[in-house]
């Protein structure tokens, strides 16, 4: 369970990105954030993920406040949850395989079970066949699910992902959206990042709309 | 610990990895790293054996210990007694004021003064060799010596040994100062390598701390790849001492043999080289530690 309490973030350089926010995400939820650029939604992943520290009020993850935490305890927790960002944040001088194997390498992880777990979870976002590939021979939609593919390796409860169909046409972007939809059902708690209306309410689930900062909406989407 | 092990050995290739990645570049800086650790090691030769040859050629030093004048046969034996028992000491030899006065009159062609003389005026004295040849132990020697019963003088003949053993220090201090100065070059080319190739995998590092790398993960690839640096510099090192010596010994031959001086280099033993070889993963660790942390606590901060 993910509790945002009154979180105001501010910048070094003065910007107040989030005002206030206040949120309460139930394990298994699939929940998604909209708004206009600016909104604050970036900020709040970065804060729920325990990248970034509120400037006021508490964030939450399964009842320990991150704010309360070291920065290497932070790490830890990071290391089980899926992060799936806009830019992909691939290593370009790295196979695909290497690339989705990352996390397991910061587990620690044992050669053949990080050999499986890569090969499962290349297998699941459908590019099996591409693990020598290096990144620059990846279409963009391909980059993003290999991302997806390192987000899930790890086997996380919780994944968030900021604008995962941002630069992709509508075949791709349902795909992918489709392969959370399928996370979801296995358990997976998700926070997605998206411009995308268009998308959410295909798949439905709790839509939370912010504004300059705050949260303007937050309500069921039927699929 | 089997997540440790998969860890160090990640990192291991990483190093690896990354010194492939560019091997002329790499290949320089570990040249420059060869030449500097080197340069100390050859001159340190140089100076030990050219120390051993000075002393040999001028002689061990040595300490006249004279008896009183007319000393009985048991005063004597006493002493020699006394003398033979000092294990400091590596030869005694006795010299009876008869002899001395030969060798004088031997030597000087004063027969005429000398036979002039009522008596003979020398004492009788004990020659000994230390087996200590440093300055402060020679002056203890002495003093030691001078308390023993029926010597009157001793005479630490060893002026040449303060000169060799002074100019042996002051060569030494030289060198372990160039040998501060290299290694401090070579941290210093490496820690700049490594800053570039830190830098130059920015962007990795901040994935790595995204997805919840420990600072410890980061820094590993980069303590490794300073580590091999330095010590494929260390291996260069002891492959151009050799040939230093190689060719030191040869020049040595053609032009000190016929003048009757034998001077030859001795290649660096196992324990010099395993001293040059710690020295090397210590600097590297030290390197790649140093780098590493100074980049992160930066990329933290903003």
């Amino acid at each position: 369970m993910i509790e945002v309490d009154g979180v105001f973030r501010r910048y070094p350089d003065g910007r107040e990105a989030l005002r206030g926010v206040d949120l309460l995400i139930e394990a298994g939820e699939m929940l998604f954030l909209g708004g206009p650029s600016g909104a604050g939604k970036s900020t709040l992943l970065r804060l729920i993920a325990g990248i970034d520290l509120p400037s006021r009020g508490r964030v939450r993850l399964n009842g320990q406040d991150l704010s309360r935490l070291r920065a290497p305890a932070r790490e830890m927790l990071r290391r089980n949850i899926g992060l799936v960002f806009q830019d992909h944040r691939l290593l370009m001088d790295r196979s695909v395989r290497e690339n989705a194997a990352l996390p397991l390498r910061i587990q620690g992880l044992s050669a053949s079970d990080v050999d499986r777990r890569v090969e499962a979870a290349l297998d699941r976002v459908g590019l099996a066949n591409r693990g020598a590939d290096m990144p620059m021979a990846l279409s963009g939609g391909e980059r993003q699910r290999l991302c997806i593919a390192r987000a899930l390796v790890g086997r996380p409860a919780l994944i968030v992902a900021d604008e995962p169909t941002g630069n992709l046409d509508q075949e791709y972007g349902e795909a992918i959206l489709g392969l959370f939809r399928s996370f979801n059902l296995a358990g997976v708690t998700l926070v997605i990042a998206t411009h995308d209306e268009r998308l959410v309410r295909q798949l439905g689930g709790r839509h939370v709309h912010l504004d300059a900062g705050r949260v303007v909406s937050d309500a069921a989407v039927r699929s | 610990m089997m997540g440790t092990l998969q860890q160090q050995g990640y990192a291991l290739r990483q190093a690896v990895r990354q010194l492939l990645s560019a091997p002329l570049a790499h290949l320089l800086t570990i040249l420059v790293i060869g030449l500097s650790l080197a340069l100390p090691v050859v001159l340190y030769r140089v100076v030990s054996d050219l120390g051993a040859l000075a002393r040999t050629q001028a002689g061990p030093p040595q300490l006249t210990v004279f008896l009183a004048l007319n000393a009985s046969e048991t005063v004597i034996e006493r002493a020699r007694t006394a003398l033979q028992a000092r294990t400091d000491l590596a030869s005694v030899e006795y010299i009876a004021p008869a002899a001395a006065l030969a060798e004088i009159q031997r030597s000087t062609h004063l027969d005429d003064v000398l036979a002039g003389l009522d008596s003979n005026p020398l004492p009788g004295a004990f020659v000994v060799r230390p087996r200590d040849g440093e300055p402060a132990a020679l002056a203890a020697l002495q003093k030691a010596l001078k308390l023993l019963p029926g010597v009157e003088l001793v005479q630490l003949d060893a002026e040449w040994a303060r000169r060799v053993y002074a100019l042996g220090q002051l060569t030494e201090r030289g060198i372990l100062l160039l040998a501060g100065v290299l290694a401090t070059v070579v941290l210093t080319v490496v820690v700049n390598t490594l800053r570039l190739q830190v830098l130059a995998a920015r962007a990795e590092v901040e994935v790595c701390k995204l997805l919840g790398a420990s600072n410890a993960f980061v820094r590993r690839p980069f303590v490794y790849f300073g580590i091999l640096q330095v010590l494929l510099g260390a291996l260069l090192a002891m492959g151009l001492a050799e040939l230093a010596v190689m060719a030191v010994n040869q020049a040595c031959a053609d032009w000190l043999d016929p003048l009757g001086l034998v001077l030859r280099l001795q290649a660096p033993n196992p324990v010099e080289w395993a001293v040059l070889l710690g020295g090397a993963l210590v600097m590297g660790w030290l390197a790649g530690a140093f780098t590493v942390t100074l980049f992160l606590r930066d990329w933290q901060r903003h």
